[in-house]
């Protein structure tokens, strides 16, 4: 079991979020993404946010990380009330604390996939930042890669990169926006399994996608619809595994 | 209206901070061709208007005892109009804070000058104990009207005391500043009471025929020396130069290379901002083009948003180059007491600001908007305007290396290969900064340093003049006082090699004091002809070489000289309109100009060179022969007032560096701005991942040092011929320079540069650190 666990005990909550509304400014319309959305998540929790384009599960997200703020409610993520922080403060918890996986990855174009992982690291001022990147280039398989540049690789490696990157600095929470939104099924069950063992380390794993087929492979189904949490229920996950290919 | 107008004006609101930066470069470079041109213009017809009046003597010269008599007589000679005299003592001034070098002026009757004449400015003129100021001196002293001014010729006489009744200022005279000295007017008596003297010691001259002053001046001259009356050389006053014309000029010069390598990085200012706009848009040029748009409909599209641009720069910098003009020549005029004309708006620069302003953007346009207005529909279409790849290449080698740099370092010098001709662009427009900026240094200490070597080669202390011809032994007399090394006795007179007008030189063949710096035959010998020596910029006008035998004026009198040597010694005096030295004997000097083995100047080598010791040393001497009217002059003070001319050049041209540096900045701040627009999503992402404000001010900041340092090395291999060449200009308009450009000076213009770069890239920065990862993810 990781040092994760032991600082968060199961069932202990990690985020909470109360009352949250967004809404957004189009023009002269105003645009409800959110819609007093209640939500506690617990550590070690595997949460898949599934609906379709434009519900509000990537706003919702975005909240998550501080890369967004909601327009009233309170977000409150690893005992951190992020409405409350400067965004200096949120970068900087942000770099030691989440670690976020995107769907069009994101890798910095001049950086090799080696220089990229090290990069939140050294953000983060840790040290021994090369050797912990080989470490996760070899365990997301690319360590033969380490000195390509992102337009040197495929999708699927790219987005292993993106994952090696977002577990640098061996976050308790990840965060992963569609990420197999943009890969062959292939790649897409690859990027899957590894998700699957950053989440069995003991992190806590939420993932926004609009398709129902990666949500059973969560611990917590989250439906959402018009901004608002229509359903959340734990479903049965060794029987959505069995026919999926990841082995439990 | 047209929608492609209307698309441009949006544009131009969509990006106000680029439009803005590139319309100040276009600005700046404008407004500097304009003042320029509209400075120049403005100081020729002030110099018209100014010496135009008939008040300005054509001929001056310092006489011993001007009697009336003698005045009378000489107003009587040939081509004389008018004779006006003065009594003129060197002499100290002050209000309390310290000693001004001044120049004491004795005026018969102020209402009734003839020549010279003085424009009051404050207050009345001076009554006897009372003094009138050049309004120029206030720089130097805290003078205002009712002050009691202390004067004493020198540090051991006595003081006396004038009441300040008023300012003046004398058209035609060089500023306070300049000089390093003041100038004050009072009552002939109390002058001549301070000279201790009975009669004026400075002669005005106004002639007829203005063609034939310089033969009216040796006329004079030798009437003069017929009847040994001491004199030094006449100033003949060129109708087309006036006192610091040469420094204005060679001013103006340089400005006017400088205002064109200023509108040059404009126009790499404009090509970038169009190049950058046609690469976003590359897909809605695509979209034009398949909606119908021709060739034409593209290069209009964004040939009309130079055009908006270079119009605004072009009009605004017109103003400001007007505004910018009249200050400089207002400034300009008074330090030279030239007469300013009002102020008068001229199509002139109007047409030169539009031609500059359009001419620049257009042409500078042009080239990426034809580019881009070749490319083919699919092209644009599928491009994604930016392009994010990064290829493998030098800078990847170098930085992959450098592992020990942080990964935000690598990120902005990486960055810098994506945009080439961007980064190129950027990096030629700092090589030009920083190379201008190499070249004024290199004027201006080429100049001092010039300065120095000069009066290194007169190795005299200070000068004495005596009111009467004294033996050359009484240069024994004065070398026995215990502050003397060595006297010399030399002397001085104008003279003329055919028609070119020059300063003659009498000395000791066997000199201690002057340090010939021979580079061709051998320093003076006795022979006949009588043996000369001159100077290489008098040779080279008079076309002598060693060997040459020509005919020497001086007064009435012709004489024989032989050329036996030419000697580097190109050192002038500010107003100087003569040209070059011709050196001789001193015993050959005074047997032509007719007063036998004696002299009126000694050249003095003292025991101390500190200029408190040499005006200490000085006033023992005027003291110890006070019976023969001794005037004394301390070499550093020349000096001093040498290097003070030389200021103005340096102060002027360091302005125009900074213009150019502006427009430098401005380049660099544009191309990151350009670049930031660009990669709005990296920092996006880099902020996603925990990058903090700093990190990001870090990444721009290094890339925008990577350019400088780039355009540091570039500049400074295109500086140093530049550097060259403008000293080679400004020498051949001031006298003949010593290039010197240290390594000092280069390590403090990379080092001025990058300070100044990191500054600028700050903004930037700070703009990269405002972005939220929303607002660029929000739509992914």
């Amino acid at each position: 079991m990781s040092n994760r666990t032991q600082q968060f005990p199961p069932n202990n909550v990690v985020i909470s979020l109360a009352g949250v509304k967004k809404t957004y400014q189009a023009g002269r319309r105003e645009v409800r993404a959110l819609e007093n959305i209640e939500l506690e998540i617990a550590q070690g929790e595997w949460v898949a946010i599934l609906g379709p384009s434009g519900c509000g599960k990537s706003t919702l997200l975005n909240l998550l990380s501080g890369i967004d703020r909601p327009s009233s409610g309170s977000v409150r993520v690893l005992q951190s009330e992020l409405t409350t922080m400067s965004e200096e403060q949120i970068a900087r918890w942000r770099g030691r604390s989440i670690g976020i996986v995107f769907q069009f990855f994101q890798l910095m174009p001049t950086l090799t996939a080696m220089e990229n992982v090290v990069l939140p690291m050294q953000l983060n001022s840790r040290g021994k930042t090369a050797s912990r990147a080989r470490e996760l280039l070899d365990r997301v398989g690319i360590k033969d890669l380490a000195g390509n540049f992102p337009n040197e690789l495929s999708g699927g490696e790219q987005q292993r990169v993106a994952i090696a990157r977002a577990l640098a600095n061996d976050p308790p929470i990840l965060l992963a926006d569609e990420p197999t939104g943009n890969l062959d099924s292939a790649s897409g069950l690859l990027v899957l399994k590894l998700l699957e063992e950053t989440w069995r380390e003991g992190a806590t794993l939420i993932l926004v996608t609009h398709d129902a087929s990666v949500a059973t492979y969560a611990s917590r189904v989250i439906t959402m619809r018009d901004g608002s949490i229509v359903q959340d229920v734990r479903p049965d996950r060794a029987s959505a595994l069995a026919t999926s290919g990841i082995s439990e | 209206m047209d929608l492609l107008l209307v698309k441009n004006l949006r544009d131009i609101q969509r990006r106000p901070l680029r439009t803005v930066l590139t319309v100040i470069g276009v600005l700046l470079g404008v407004a500097g061709v304009v003042a320029i041109s509209f400075t120049g213009r403005n100081l020729a017809a002030a110099q018209q208007q100014t010496y135009a009046g008939t008040r300005q003597p054509d001929l001056t010269a310092f006489v011993s005892n001007l009697s009336p008599t003698l005045v009378d007589l000489i107003a009587h000679r040939d081509n004389v109009a008018v004779a006006d005299t003065r009594s003129m003592q060197y002499t100290r001034a002050s209000v309390g804070n310290g000693w001004v070098s001044t120049q004491f002026v004795g005026v018969a009757d102020f209402n009734s000058v003839k020549l010279s004449t003085l424009d009051l400015v404050s207050g009345h003129y001076p009554e006897r104990g009372q003094v009138v100021f050049d309004i120029t001196a206030t720089k130097l002293l805290n003078l205002h009207i009712g002050d009691l001014v202390a004067l004493q010729p020198n540090a051991g006489a006595t003081v006396s005391y004038a009441t300040i009744s008023g300012f003046v200022r004398a058209p035609a005279t060089i500023d306070a500043s300049i000089a390093d000295q003041a100038t004050a007017f009072a009552p002939d008596h109390d002058v001549l009471k301070m000279l201790g003297q009975q009669y004026d010691n400075y002669l005005l001259l106004k002639v007829d025929e203005p063609q034939r002053a310089s033969q009216t001046a040796s006329d004079i001259s030798g009437f003069l020396s017929k009847r040994g009356i001491p004199h030094g050389s006449f100033t003949v006053r060129d109708p087309n130069s006036f006192t610091g014309s040469s420094e204005l000029q060679t001013l103006l010069l340089l400005l006017r290379v400088f205002s064109y390598i200023g509108a040059a990085l404009s126009s790499f200012l404009v090509a970038n901002t169009i190049a950058a706009v046609m690469i976003e848009e590359t897909r809605q040029i695509g979209v034009i083009k398949a909606l119908g748009g021709t060739r034409w409909t593209t290069m209009r599209t964004y040939l009309t948003f130079a055009s908006i641009v270079g119009i605004s720069g072009g009009v605004v910098g017109w103003i400001a180059g007007l505004v910018g003009g009249r200050q400089l020549s207002k400034y300009l005029a008074g330090l030279s007491g030239l007469v300013l004309p009002g102020f008068r708006v001229s199509i002139h620069e109007l047409i030169l600001a539009v031609a500059v302003g359009l001419g620049v953007t257009l042409s500078s346009a042009a080239i990426p908007a034809w580019f881009s207005a070749q490319r083919r529909v699919a092209q644009l279409m599928a491009s994604v305007g930016v392009v994010s790849d990064f290829r493998r290449g030098f800078v990847q080698r170098v930085t992959a290396r450098l592992g020990s740099i942080s990964t935000m370092t690598v990120i902005g010098i990486r960055n810098l290969v994506r945009r080439p001709v961007r980064a190129w662009i950027t990096l030629a427009l700092v090589a030009v900064a920083v190379a201008t900026f190499l070249a004024t240094q290199a004027v201006s200490t080429s100049v001092n340093v010039t300065v120095d070597h000069l009066y290194a080669l007169y190795g005299a202390d200070g000068y004495i003049f005596f009111d009467q011809y004294l033996d050359f032994d009484f240069n024994r007399v004065i070398g026995q006082q215990p502050s003397v090394v060595t006297a010399e006795p030399w002397g001085n007179t104008g003279g003329s090699l055919g028609s070119v007008n020059t300063d003659v030189w009498g000395m000791p063949a066997n000199t201690q004091i002057y340090t010939p710096r021979v580079i061709a035959g051998t320093w003076l010998q006795q022979s006949s002809p009588v043996s000369a020596v001159l100077t290489s910029n008098l040779a080279d006008k008079v076309n002598a070489h060693v060997g040459d035998v020509r005919t020497l004026d001086i007064g009435k009198t012709s004489t024989l000289i032989q050329v036996t040597g030419i000697v580097n010694d190109a050192s002038t005096y500010l107003g100087a309109t003569t040209t070059g030295k011709l050196f001789m004997r001193i015993q050959d000097l005074q047997t032509i100009v007719g007063v036998g083995p004696q002299a009126s100047l000694f050249a003095l080598k003292l025991q101390s060179s500190k200029p408190k010791d040499v005006d200490v040393e000085l006033n023992q001497l005027e003291e110890q022969y006070r019976q023969y009217g001794p005037q004394t002059l301390a070499t550093y003070q020349d000096q001093q007032s040498s290097r003070q001319a030389i200021d103005i050049l340096t102060l002027m041209l360091n302005a125009m560096v900074v213009i150019i540096g502006v427009v430098g900045l401005a380049g660099i701040a544009n191309t990151l701005v350009i670049n930031l627009t660009e990669r709005r999503r990296e920092f996006g992402i880099l902020r996603a991942l925990g990058a903090t404000a700093l990190h990001l001010i870090r990444l721009v900041m290094a890339e925008a040092l990577g350019i400088a340092i780039a355009g540091c090395a570039v500049g400074i291999a295109i500086g140093y011929p530049l550097a060259r060449y403008l000293v080679y200009l400004t020498g051949t308009q001031l006298f003949q320079l010593d290039f010197s450009l240290s390594l000092q000076t280069i390590g403090a213009t990379v080092l001025v540069a990058l300070a100044a770069t990191a500054a600028i890239s700050t903004g930037p920065g700070l703009i990269a650190a405002r972005i939220r990862p929303i607002t660029v993810l929000r739509y992914e």
